[in-house]
């Protein structure tokens, strides 16, 4: 660009001495023409400018508090629970496609095979297993080394995301329930199995060497048990029927007891 | 991450910078733009302080919607529709004022009467001649593009204050510059 601001313009603007044409004209140009732009970095030292940066530095280097997050801080859930709740990794979006796919698929399969739900019945407790299996998993989990040095005790931090996982999955298996109407009723029976099932896996994880083991042993366990029931029982899904359902709520009622009594085992750092 | 050290770097390879997490590209933009930004936006607010907050806002939407700076048309007029609009927002979250569902103004003209001024007579004299208050409708519509609506914002005063503002304006400008 040829043309440029002359300099006592310049002067003049920056103390805003000057006509509206003028800096109507100057305003204008500026916003086309880096070298009166920087005529005018060079001529002011605005007040504050430092200032201003050192806030931009900041907001910019402080982690961005997800949708999510936000969400349950509007909640009531207090800011420190949120973040732990957020950074568990089977709360995080691949792992909940995932489910979704998962249980989409299940109900597909029991309502076309149009006999017994069987196979949605089956698979449904083990995703709120697998998802707390995986929110202890050393490795898998990002946030595991801060979880490890966290001034929180390591048993509540554990309640605390074993809840966030089981709400979670649950909604998720709750509503590919309601979404398979063909099912009926008899689809939401996996509901006390399944906590029944992620207690006792971490009451087992508290004598086995990680919490994945103890997830993998009970999973393996439960498909073994409903198969050979439905094989040996008279009547079809006997693994959910009145006295199944008992049987799950005495153990889910069991574990608990024992987890809470076995709860220092969870302070050493092989279970987090 | 581009290397900014062997030359000048463009606004636009700062933008691309900024893409890729840059925090010096960032650094750089504020060095370039910050100045100017300061002072045309305390032209339009007289407080320092909302000035000051709405220049760390505007650059930390250029730090998190550089992606979506789209090429077109100087970096600064983009960074300037952000500031401007900024400063809105922030006017508007202080003070309470009628909404309205009023439509856009759909006639712009005036813009074409100032460019036919520029012409035909002696824009700067006839500028001078309007008074403060039509100059700052024009100052707001025309040279920082904003809507008839927006400007209400900035100048706080109803919409339709606004168009008759503008309207004078334009009927003064075009006798002055006849």
């Amino acid at each position: 660009m040829s043309w440029h601001v002359h300099e006592d313009t310049i002067e003049a603007y920056i103390l805003g001495r000057i006509d509206d044409a003028s800096a109507f004209s100057l305003e204008a140009h500026l916003l086309a023409c880096a070298s009166c732009r920087a005529a005018i970095s060079t001529r002011v030292e605005v007040e504050g400018q430092a200032r201003i940066w050192s806030g931009i530095r900041e907001s910019i280097d402080r982690p961005r508090v997800g949708m999510i997050e936000r969400a349950l801080i509007r909640l009531g859930v207090p800011a420190h629970t949120a973040r732990l709740l957020v950074v568990t990794p089977s709360l995080r979006s691949a792992w909940l496609i995932g489910i979704t796919a998962c249980l989409a698929f299940a109900a597909i399969v029991s309502s076309a095979a149009g006999e017994t739900p069987l196979p949605f019945l089956m698979l449904a407790p083990l995703i709120p297993l697998a998802g707390v299996a995986a929110a202890f998993g050393g490795p898998v989990d990002p946030a595991w080394e801060i979880g490890v040095a966290s001034p929180t005790g390591a048993f509540r931090l554990m309640l605390i995301r074993a809840a966030g996982v089981l709400a979670t999955s649950a909604a998720l298996a709750g509503l590919a329930t309601i979404a398979s109407p063909a099912l009926g009723w008899s689809a939401a029976g996996w509901l006390v199995p399944s906590l029944a099932l992620t207690v006792l896996t971490l009451v087992l994880s508290t004598v086995t060497t990680s919490v994945i083991h103890a997830a993998t042993i009970v999973g393996i366990g439960w498909v073994a048990g409903v198969i050979v029931l439905e094989r040996v029982a008279s009547a079809p899904l006997a693994a959910f029927g009145p006295t199944a359902q008992l049987v799950s709520a005495v153990v889910a009622v069991g574990s608990l007891i024992a987890l809470v009594g076995r709860r220092d085992a969870f302070e050493r750092p092989a279970h987090l | 991450m581009r290397d900014l050290s062997d030359r000048e770097a463009t606004d636009e390879d700062l933008i691309a910078a900024l893409c890729d997490g840059d925090a010096r590209a960032l650094r750089e933009l504020y060095e370039r733009h910050a100045p100017w930004l300061v002072l045309r936006l305390s032209r339009r607010c007289a407080d320092p302080a909302i000035v000051e907050e709405v220049v760390q806002d505007t650059f930390l939407a250029v730090w998190r919607g550089a992606g979506r700076y789209r090429g077109q048309g100087e970096v600064a007029a983009w960074i300037w529709g952000i500031g401007i609009r900024r400063l809105i927002d922030r006017l508007r979250r202080h003070r309470v004022l009628s909404i309205r569902g009023d439509r856009p103004d759909p006639e712009p003209s005036a813009e074409e009467v100032v460019l036919l001024g520029v012409e035909h007579g002696d824009l700067a004299t006839a500028m001078d001649r309007l008074s403060p208050e039509l100059r700052a409708v024009i100052q707001a519509t025309i040279l920082d593009g904003l809507t008839t609506r927006e400007a209400g914002h900035l100048l706080q005063i109803p919409q339709g204050t606004v168009k008759t503002r503008l309207m004078r304006a334009r009927r003064e400008l075009r006798e002055a510059l006849a």
